[in-house]
């Protein structure tokens, strides 16, 4: 017997139960009793007639570096992720137009690496409403939350194996290095130009912060901070009103890439501007 | 039959001192470890924190609710200088003073399983909360002063310290605001959690009470305890109007589970829009959660929601046409008619707010249908329908509080047939706006509609229950009574009718908890902490509304036995006991209200 089978058991009793009281008692406690107990077997049920659907906690997907020995298996990864715990799936379909958010199909081929990257990692940045350009702009209700942060909170190992899938799916050649994916868990991806990302620290970050300077000197900091708190930093909204990163969410994912790029150098160098 | 009562009361008192020992099989952690959960064989720690909590909230929604009316009735009696009403409002306060330290036993117990199953969550909270801890405890000691001074002092304080009375009324109210308030916070900080920086303990406490959603939550309680509160005053009035030994004590129980019933369905008229406010708030703050609520796997949910919220409105109104046929005589062949009508449509409504938006189908049926949703019920399965039949249902209920308001008067005032005429209008051009808006929805965009629609629709029923509501006191103040209430007169049915509003409302309440706790799915605190214990799941919805019906019941029994209880006490003194033995008799009997020829809470 199983337990809805069970339930079903229970509530029938009590519902019987309380019927037979109802006709054969005549003490009116225990016939406002017998009534309570009936709407309760016949609210059970009712409860227990429609699906019954349990929410399990998501099945971590473990990325296991030695298990992907190809992009073909890196994508599969990522496919997994993409229908588990990205939960990406909750509002984004792959062929049909009936989802909360835009249809996947063949993303991968439409947008490029780095723009998916942007995409969820910093969602509000460049999104489009709707990505496909021809005619009036499609609106979503749903906004896409960051993928990094909680509560979804997939690392950059993952991001990069749910872009792996998006670019497979499309029938695009996947992009994504196996190289990428081996790096520490603590790195991220190493795109960007490092002189380029000097010009961007100096024409935003240098009105605050120095490297190796007497105002807002930011090589203690940087030093005992992982690429991936750099980037979150660098990433996180400001709060309404302060000064702080104000205007840096709207940064272009390129300039982005190249200003963390010379972070990442400075903190293995530490050398002064 | 005293002497098996008092039995019977003792065997369930043991029942209650025993079933805390099972916890000494609760299970022991490692020693090296730290202690994260622990569990106990057979219940389970969820199930059992499950049914002390929900114990905890309905006594603790009754007790903060009781004492708004408990107040407005015994403002309501010094004004209109009728003693009933101050008698009524003593004998809310007497339930009140009653559940109150049950209610603290619960949250004590409450408190003791949390720290022993959850230490985790609730090292974490406290860490957190610890000043609004203090704040608590504060608040607790100030309410339960001025509750015993309130209660205790009630007849002391009549005739020139009335006002002192009135005062102290007024603050168990403010005190047991902020007693609900309090906890919310942790509550809602769960579910809405906020960064929480650096800074003082009471600035970071502060910081994450106010929580998205702890106003919205405020509001939606404040006015679902009022709900619960009348209706389980009025099911406590059906169940003693049913056990009356005499026509008298009829009258008193008849009047009373009147006047329940209408502050149940008072508060519950402006409740949707409450919980309208709640969702709105939660799509804001997360659209995750927002989707795992309404689209996700707790959407059925709403389909029990519906059922339980139809039935409740079936239920109030039924009510409202029994009080109107029995208690009126000679109303019947003139209500008739429109007491069908209303019912038809309620019922249509009720079709309409049931239908699911994907039907369970096989995969035969669903080929088919051409996919899960019919081609015709589908339509009414979205949210723009719900929306429609919800705020009809709303005013359709209103429309037989009125019916019931202005029976068997006449109306004198030289403008009277002009005002009727201006509230027809209203009524039935609110009808077709809240109509039109609902077809229009389903052609624009969905943001359109919860923006603009929707709200519009709720700010016109509002505005119906806003002008409607004086405009008919206004009329009824001249008003001349044409036939005479009659109290005493229900039939039996009328008793079971507020059993059944009382247990729809605690069962909403209990299924709507529990939507919003499996709405973290697996979350202690939403995206912050994980629950890693076995239970992070959220069980299915027949094994919930299972454990619901559970709660239900023992809280049912829980409250008879506490009013039991307060019964033994001299409450009879209020009402004489003149037995008359033939229940035919009885039930024939009719007696006009005591000292007020209309009585009734709002011919005052």
């Amino acid at each position: 017997m199983t337990e809805t089978q069970l339930l079903q058991t229970i509530g029938l009793s009590v519902l019987g139960l309380g019927g037979a009281l109802l006709l054969f008692v005549k003490a009116r406690f225990m016939r406002v009793v017998a009534f309570v107990a009936m709407i309760l077997g016949a609210f059970s049920l009712v409860s227990l007639s429609i699906p019954q659907l349990a929410s399990m906690p998501p099945v971590m997907e473990k990325f296991d570096v030695a298990s992907i020995k190809d992009k073909k298996d890196l994508a599969g990864l990522g496919q997994k992720i993409f229908f588990g715990k990205g939960q990406c799936a909750l509002c984004h379909t792959i062929g049909s137009s009936e989802g909360r958010c835009p249809d996947l199909k063949g993303v991968g081929a439409k947008l490029t690496r780095q723009f998916i990257y942007e995409s969820l990692a910093q969602p509000q940045a460049y999104v489009y409403m709707d990505y496909q350009h021809e005619g009036r702009a499609k609106f979503f209700p749903a906004k896409m939350p960051y993928i990094n942060k909680m509560p979804i909170g997939l690392n950059n190992n993952e991001i990069l194996a749910v872009i792996a899938f998006l670019q497979s799916m499309s029938g695009e050649e996947v992009t994504v290095e196996l190289s990428e994916i081996e790096a520490p868990q603590d790195r991220l991806m190493v795109v960007g130009d490092k002189a380029a990302g000097q010009k961007v620290f100096q024409s935003l970050c240098a009105k605050c912060h120095s490297i190796g300077g007497e105002k807002g000197n930011l090589v203690p900091v940087l030093a005992k901070q992982s690429d991936a708190a750099i980037r979150q930093k660098i990433l996180s909204e400001p709060k309404p009103g302060a000064r702080n990163h104000q205007g840096l969410e709207k940064l272009p994912v390129r300039e982005f890439d190249d200003l963390q790029a010379y972070l990442r150098d400075v903190k293995a160098t530490a050398k002064p501007l | 039959m005293k002497g098996r009562a008092v039995y019977i009361g003792l065997g369930f008192m043991i029942l209650l001192v025993l079933a805390p020992l099972a916890l000494v099989f609760a299970q022991e952690a490692p020693v090296s470890a730290a202690v994260e959960y622990r569990d106990i064989p057979g219940i389970g720690s969820r199930n059992l924190i499950w049914i002390i909590a929900q114990q905890h909230l309905l006594l603790a929604g009754f007790v903060l609710g009781v004492p708004i009316f408990a107040w407005v009735c015994e403002i309501v009696g010094v004004r209109s200088k009728d003693p009933r009403y101050d008698k009524l409002a003593k004998e809310f306060t007497k339930l009140l003073t009653s559940a109150y330290a049950t209610t603290a036993l619960f949250g004590g117990i409450l408190l003791f399983m949390l720290i022993g199953l959850y230490p985790k969550l609730m090292n974490y909270l406290t860490d957190i909360f610890f000043p609004s801890f203090i704040f608590y405890c504060v608040l607790f000691l100030l309410e339960t002063v001025t509750l015993y001074l309130y209660w205790y002092g009630w007849d002391a304080m009549q005739g020139r310290k009335k006002g002192l009375h009135l005062f102290l009324g007024f603050l168990l109210n403010v005190f047991a605001f902020f007693i609900m308030i309090v906890p919310n916070s942790w509550a809602t900080f769960q579910a809405s959690p906020v960064v929480i920086g650096e800074g003082t303990m009471w600035a970071r406490a502060w910081a994450a009470t106010w929580n998205p959603t702890w106003w919205p939550v405020n509001i939606h309680r404040l006015i679902a305890n009022v709900v619960l509160g009348g209706f389980i005053c009025g099911a406590y009035a059906g169940l003693r109007y049913l056990m009356a030994p005499n026509q008298e004590e009829r009258v008193h129980y008849d009047w009373m589970g009147y006047v329940g019933n209408f502050i149940g369905v008072f508060g519950m008229l402006p409740l949707p829009f409450a919980g309208y406010w709640l969702m709105r708030e939660v799509y804001q703050y997360n659209q995750q959660m927002g989707i795992t609520l309404m689209g996700g796997f707790l959407s059925w949910l709403f389909i029990l929601q519906a059922m339980l919220i139809g039935i409740l409105f079936l239920g109030a109104n039924y009510y409202f046409w029994l009080g109107i046929m029995y208690r009126i005589p000679g109303s019947e062949p003139k209500y008739r008619r429109p007491i069908l009508i209303m019912l038809v449509i309620l019922l249509i409504c009720l079709g309409v707010w049931m239908t699911p938006h994907s039907l369970v189908a096989s995969l035969e049926e669903a080929r088919k249908m051409g996919g899960t949703h019919h081609p015709l019920l589908g339509v009414f399965g979205v949210m723009s329908a719900k929306m429609t039949v919800a705020n009809l249902m709303i005013l359709v209920t209103f429309m037989s509080f009125i019916m019931y308001w202005r029976a068997g008067k006449q109306e004198t005032a030289g403008w009277a047939k002009a005002a009727r005429l201006g509230m027809g209008a209203i009524l039935g051009l609110a009808a077709v706006v809240v109509v039109v808006l609902g077809v229009w929805g389903y052609f624009v965009p969905a943001i359109t509609r919860i923006n603009y629609f929707s709200t519009t629709q709720v700010l016109v029923v509002l505005f119906v229950l806003l002008t409607v509501t004086p405009l008919t006191g206004l009329l009824m103040k001249s008003a001349k009574t044409t036939t005479e209430m009659v109290w005493g007169v229900m039939p039996p049915r009328a008793g079971y009718a507020l059993v059944l509003n009382a247990i729809m409302v605690i069962l909403l309440m209990s299924l709507m908890g529990y939507a919003r706790s499996s709405s973290r799915v697996h979350w202690h605190i939403y995206g912050v902490m994980q629950d890693t214990s076995p239970y992070a799941y959220s069980p299915a919805l027949g094994y919930a509304a299972a454990l619901m019906s559970l709660n239900t019941f023992l809280f049912c029994l829980l409250v008879a036995f506490i009013f039991w209880v307060a019964s033994l006490g001299g409450g009879k003194g209020d009402v004489s006991l003149k037995a008359i033995p033939d229940e035919k008799m009885r039930l024939k009997t009719a007696v006009p209200p005591s000292t007020v020829p209309a009585a009734g809470l709002h011919r005052q």
